[in-house]
């Protein structure tokens, strides 16, 4: 009850913040343009994306414990621009939990090459990268398993504290090449799982250092279809006695490779993943390696009145037999199909039912959510 | 026979006259041209279709000293259909969805909206940075807004 008089509360601040702040789509027409001549390049940007949810679960009951299964969502998501420099956060608030995701300061020294410092996505996620914390974004209500947030049983670092440099550069008439390099403090690794270094929680200590990359085709510069390769190495020192009695290690060395496709053509849209993970559990008297792969495809297709239906498949090979996955993420999916269908009915809100059927290391389950998402203003 | 024909002249006056005089107004000349708009003072003497492309999806656009910016001219239905289908080449909800996302990703300003043309040729002229498209007749209207290039023809 405590816990959801807080969102209620962190919510109607957002609500608040978000409908003072000058939108970058004015509908009001008495701007005063003289003051937009002078400050054309400088101004925020604040979008507040809500999501409610509704689940119903033929699995083990309980207490949701991951964002993503809880009944509402807020993320707060800000920028400010000044000439070349750049200030951008977000926040994202709900239920269970609630912190800074983001915040980053950067500076554009040439058109399209940003390089940024403080906490970000990694650039080595396909689909975090691209639809960050908000549920508006992404078409099927959750994200893949090997996507999730460290403090959802996520596998794989997603979050890093230091130097992100993007750069996106066009080859030829028409397409482009994109370089995203990701360099900072990643997760330690405690009873709970991954714990990335927090802007405003308090940190464990013991972050090392994380390298992160992906490298994309863009068959049109200016599109949003893509196809790349991912990188991540991380470095994971186990922080708690009892999470490396379990798994038998004072350190984890990470390393994640993987390939994704994104293809946005007319009504259809793709996009599909594999992730190669390779573990080395050390310190723990016998080193131990593991691999498991891991990936999904998901498809959409726009039919119309603003209805799109989609599917999802994901699947693993390898991940039942790694006792990392086994100690930290007991819900990951192994394999599990979903369906779904949303609808774009007003601007910026979008309703969405998804009917998902999925096996995780401990059971099989099938999962029916609705959802409203919106973006404000 | 006559009353039939009565009927449809009736209908056909009646349909006419119930257009108001603003929207007659607003109405595009015949054989009106979408351009590209700067002002009259503005650097940019020539924008080609990847520079458009590349402003009104919100990501600026060098010319000299100037950084040039996107002003969307919501005034017109028909006048945001030639701009979603010639200029971003993408459908309505594609393109809000991918202002958004490189707002999330890198923090961009998002193109201002206008839904007054009015409004939005005095922000032009009174803006030397600023870009935006509207209809041929309107923007010769205003002295201070410099027609750049034909976006579209009917």
């Amino acid at each position: 009850m405590r816990s959801k008089l807080k969102f209620l509360a962190a919510l109607a601040v957002g609500l608040v913040l978000a409908s003072c702040a000058r939108p970058a789509a004015a509908h009001d027409q008495s701007v005063d343009h003289e003051h937009d001549m002078d400050h054309r390049q400088e101004g925020a940007n604040l979008e507040l994306f809500l999501s409610l949810q509704g689940l119903s679960s033929d699995g083990p009951s309980g207490k949701p414990e991951r964002q993503e299964d809880s009944w509402g969502a807020a993320d707060l998501v800000f920028s400010a621009n000044h000439g070349r420099w750049r200030a951008m956060g977000e926040y994202n608030l709900g239920p269970i939990e609630h912190d800074l995701e983001r915040f980053q300061v950067g500076f554009e020294p040439v058109p399209d090459t940003l390089l940024w410092l403080g906490r970000f996505h990694q650039p080595g996620s396909a689909w975090n990268d691209e639809f960050h914390h908000g549920h508006y974004l992404q078409t099927a209500i959750t994200r893949p398993s090997i996507e999730f947030w460290e403090d959802e049983e996520g596998l794989l670092p997603q979050h890093l504290a230091g130097a992100l440099l993007e750069s996106r550069q066009p080859v030829g008439a028409a397409a482009g090449v994109q370089l995203s390099l990701g360099l900072g403090l990643g997760s330690v690794l405690d009873n709970d799982g991954l714990e990335p270094v927090a802007f405003i929680n308090r940190n464990r200590g013991g972050h090392q250092l994380s390298e992160t990359a992906r490298i994309s085709f863009l068959p049109q510069y200016l599109g949003s279809s893509s196809v790349g390769l991912l990188f991540g190495h991380h470095r994971l020192p186990v922080v708690e006695p009892v999470a490396a009695l379990s798994l038998g290690a004072q350190w984890v060395d990470q390393n994640v490779t993987g390939a994704y496709v994104d293809l946005d053509r007319d009504v259809w849209r793709a996009v599909g993943v594999v992730y190669f993970v390779d573990v080395d559990l050390q310190g723990g008297g016998a080193d131990r390696r593991e691999h498991f792969a891991s990936g999904y495809l998901q498809l959409e297709r726009q039919v119309g009145h603003g209805l799109t239906v989609f599917g999802r498949h994901e699947n693993s090979a390898d991940a039942s037999h790694s006792r990392f996955v086994a100690i930290h993420a007991d819900d990951f999916v192994a394999h599990g199909n979903l369906v779904g269908l949303r609808w774009d009915f007003a601007r910026r809100q979008a309703l969405t039912i998804q009917l998902a059927r999925e096996t995780t290391l401990q059971h099989t389950q099938s999962v029916g959510r609705i959802q409203w998402s919106g973006v404000v203003p | 026979m006559n009353r039939r024909l009565f009927t449809l002249l009736w209908l056909a006056f009646g349909a006419a006259g119930l257009r108001s005089p603003a929207a007659r107004a607003d109405r595009p000349e015949n054989s009106d041209r979408v351009v590209l708009i700067v002002n009259a003072l503005s650097p940019a003497t020539m924008l080609d279709a990847v520079d458009i492309k590349r402003l009104f999806l919100g990501i600026p656009v060098e010319r000299g000293d100037a950084t040039l910016h996107a002003l969307l001219n919501d005034s017109d239905e028909r006048l945001k259909l030639v701009f979603l289908q010639y200029v971003v080449s993408m459908s309505e909800p594609a393109y809000r969805r991918r202002l958004l996302m490189l707002t999330l990703e890198q923090g961009r300003r998002m193109p201002r909206e206008y839904r007054d043309g009015a409004q939005l040729l005095a922000a032009v002229a009174t803006d030397r940075e600023a870009v935006s498209y509207a209809w041929e007749s309107a923007a010769r209207r205003e002295p201070r807004v410099r027609v750049l290039r034909e976006l579209w023809r009917e």
